[in-house]
């Protein structure tokens, strides 16, 4: 007999969760924002995501042939990347801009730092940092969005806090905040639609809830210490949790797998710290919406973060560290 | 259904035993059977010892006569070391005498009273005549392998790079004392039952001599072997795979599994990312994500001092939950033998 059998290590067997999967579902949980952010911004939204998604992808392919690897766009995590940037920016977004975008997602922040795992920060958010700090008008929501004829009170929520104090967003209603009517990016306007999507990837245990948990705690605590200390300068918490890009943030940007932590005390820390980052550049930075480097900022400290973990079972003595 | 290439749903339930209720299965019989016992009148260590290699389970008795080790607790597992398979649960159901006679020898050959039987709950019924201190075991995996069973059970953690033997402890499967049992009740018995399980997850329970070719059983079961295939002695989990159908079973082969080529997956080589699901999994709380890049490149040795290399199990749960499909608990292997080659040389 002469039959070739395979011979591999154990274990034989997987649970078949894998990274393609895990994309999909990702971008499945997104999808209602994102249907959303179509219903809202209309077509040159949809040119927006599929410019993005499509471009972010041939990043990756041309990445692949350069570096000699083999083809990773198969995995879809460089769709999920593009799909991610796109729902950032605001349906205005000129073409040149989401091209530069997902080069910067894809090559600088993730394909020279060894491709799929290797990032250090969230592609998608380094990308928008990028364009957030070169051209900083196109992310002037208000003025982006001029040219759109809402029937509801169109402008920034936070803009408008940072403008007028907690007075000029007095005029919002929380109900109008929660289901998408305010200006905003493409997918991250409609909160209701995010935490929907957030819920899911956590009941199914593609996202760590933990972080997203300690994340919205340390936006509540941070904001409401400073809503008390000067009520007619800085907003409460809600409205701090439901404008801008925070549910995005707290469920989809933080969580992203290589560049937030694992352990449990990390995380809650790192979740806990984004939050106070968020409102400390809200409120007293220079930038209107302080998610995009709240989180970045944190990223840089995830991997000291998770050097507090727990001892190993059995461990001796640790004379090394 | 738990050999099939992927199954929904199964990252939050637990991995279960297969746990032998009800109507007991019928073992096939493929060839062998039992001696009269005429040589051994007396078992003592010495005995026990000499014909170890022929006692299912190949128990060895060293640490009792060539060590200063100082053993304390005999632990015998009525409990499964690895999924699907229902050997020892089978043994222990059927031979509850000759388990009790293997005690009394194991009493009298070795000196150790503390003599534990470790058995999950279904089975605690059949265990009534045993004169041993009964304990439950959980029916999850991985709590019934050894260094789980003295931690969670006996209260002693196992240090790193030392062995079970260290705290005390001597495990033996209840086939292997149920041998024992049937050697001094006057029968040797030459065969190896195990639990044989075919390409579509039928389990059936076989009795064969020794060092049967596993061709043969192939054979009885009618099934055919093809290229990309695999053939594996022992559990899914910890088993190791058989290249060549010329293989004999041997004394401590409790499980054989053909799995068809449809259902055999691969490891790849995407690097990690980061997901922390081996982390959640590790039954020693270990950081296998740090650990897997140090091992990845070949840092051995800071992977040891650093990210506790040696508090290892060796369970494959990083292994088998990893998205990316990384080989985790073979890198870890390998770097025990690195270290080891390297550890040799030195001296």
């Amino acid at each position: 007999m002469n039959t070739k059998l395979i011979v591999s290590p154990s274990p034989f067997i997987h649970n078949g969760d894998i990274i393609l999967k895990r994309s999909c579902q990702t971008i499945f949980a997104l999808l209602p924002a994102l249907l959303a952010g179509f219903y809202y911004y209309g077509i040159s939204a949809v040119a927006v995501v599929s410019l993005s998604v499509s471009t972010a992808m041939i990043w990756e392919l041309i990445m692949n042939y350069l570096t000699k690897q083999p083809v990773t766009i198969g995995d879809g995590t460089a769709a999920l990347i593009g799909l991610t940037f796109s729902m950032l920016l605001p349906a205005t977004t000129p073409w040149w801009a989401v091209l530069i975008g997902t080069f910067f997602a894809i090559i600088v922040a993730r394909g020279i730092f060894g491709g799929i795992g290797g990032n250090p920060f969230n592609p998608s958010l380094l990308a928008l940092a990028v364009l957030l700090i070169s051209w900083p008008d196109m992310f002037d929501f208000n003025e982006a969005l001029l040219n759109y004829d809402f029937i509801y009170n169109m402008m920034d929520p936070l803009s408008a806090v940072k403008r007028f104090g907690s007075s000029g967003v007095s005029s919002f209603d929380m109900f109008n905040l929660l289901i998408g009517k305010q200006a905003g990016g493409i997918g991250s306007v409609s909160g209701i639609f995010l935490i929907i999507g957030g819920i899911y990837l956590i009941i199914r245990g593609f996202i760590r809830w933990e972080i997203s948990l300690s994340f919205i705690i340390g936006i509540i605590i941070t904001s409401f210490l400073f809503n008390i200390s000067d009520p007619n300068k800085y907003a409460g918490p809600i409205i701090h949790i439901l404008s801008g890009y925070t549910l995005i943030g707290v469920f989809f940007l933080a969580t992203e797998d290589s560049s937030s932590p694992v352990n449990f005390i990390p995380m809650i820390i790192y979740g806990l710290c984004c939050g106070l980052m968020t409102v400390l550049i809200r409120n007293i930075g220079a930038h209107v919406d302080g998610i995009v480097f709240g989180i970045l900022l944190m990223n840089l400290v995830q991997p000291l973060l998770d050097k507090i973990r727990p001892k190993t079972i059995g461990k001796v003595a640790n004379n090394y560290e | 259904m738990l050999l099939k290439k992927s199954f929904i749903g199964l990252k939050k339930t637990k991995l279960e035993y297969e746990a032998l209720k009800g109507e007991l299965p019928i073992p096939v019989f493929i060839s062998g059977g039992t001696l009269d016992n005429e040589n051994f009148n007396t078992l003592n260590l010495e005995a026990l010892e000499s014909i170890s290699a022929h006692i299912s389970g190949k128990p060895s008795f060293n640490v009792f006569t060539n060590s200063e080790k100082k053993i304390n607790t005999i632990v015998i597992c009525g409990c499964e070391s690895d999924l699907l398979t229902i050997t020892n649960q089978y043994v222990l159901r059927t031979k509850a005498n000759e388990i009790d006679k293997g005690i009394k020898v194991l009493r009298e050959a070795t000196g150790v009273d503390n003599i534990v039987i470790v058995i999950p709950s279904h089975l605690e019924s059949f265990c009534s005549s045993i004169q041993a201190e009964v304990k439950i075991v959980d029916n999850v995996y991985p709590s019934t392998l050894p260094q789980m069973i003295s931690k969670d059970i006996l209260g002693k953690i196992v240090p790193e790079g030392k062995t079970y033997e260290d705290v005390g402890l001597f495990f033996l499967s209840s086939e292997t004392v149920a041998a024992i049992g049937g050697l001094a009740l006057g029968k040797v018995s030459l065969n190896k039952l195990f639990t044989f399980i075919n390409k579509d997850g039928n389990k059936t329970l076989v009795s064969a001599k020794i060092g049967t070719p596993i061709n043969e059983i192939l054979e009885h079961f009618n099934v055919k072997l093809e290229d990309m295939d695999r053939l594996i002695f022992g559990g899914p989990m910890r088993g190791i795979c058989i290249y060549d159908t010329k293989h004999s079973i041997l004394p401590d082969t409790d499980t054989v599994i053909v799995q068809d080529k449809s259902n055999v997956n691969f490891a790849s080589d995407i690097s990690c990312i980061n997901c922390g699901e081996c982390i959640r999994i590790c039954p020693v709380k270990m950081p296998v994500n740090m650990l897997i890049r140090y091992l990845a490149g070949r840092q051995y040795e800071d992977g040891a001092n650093m990210y506790d290399l040696y508090c290892c199990i060796e369970c494959g749960l990083c292994s088998f939950v990893c998205v990316s499909k990384i080989p985790i608990l073979q890198y870890i292997k390998l770097a025990k033998h690195e270290l080891e080659h390297a550890r040799k040389a030195e001296v």
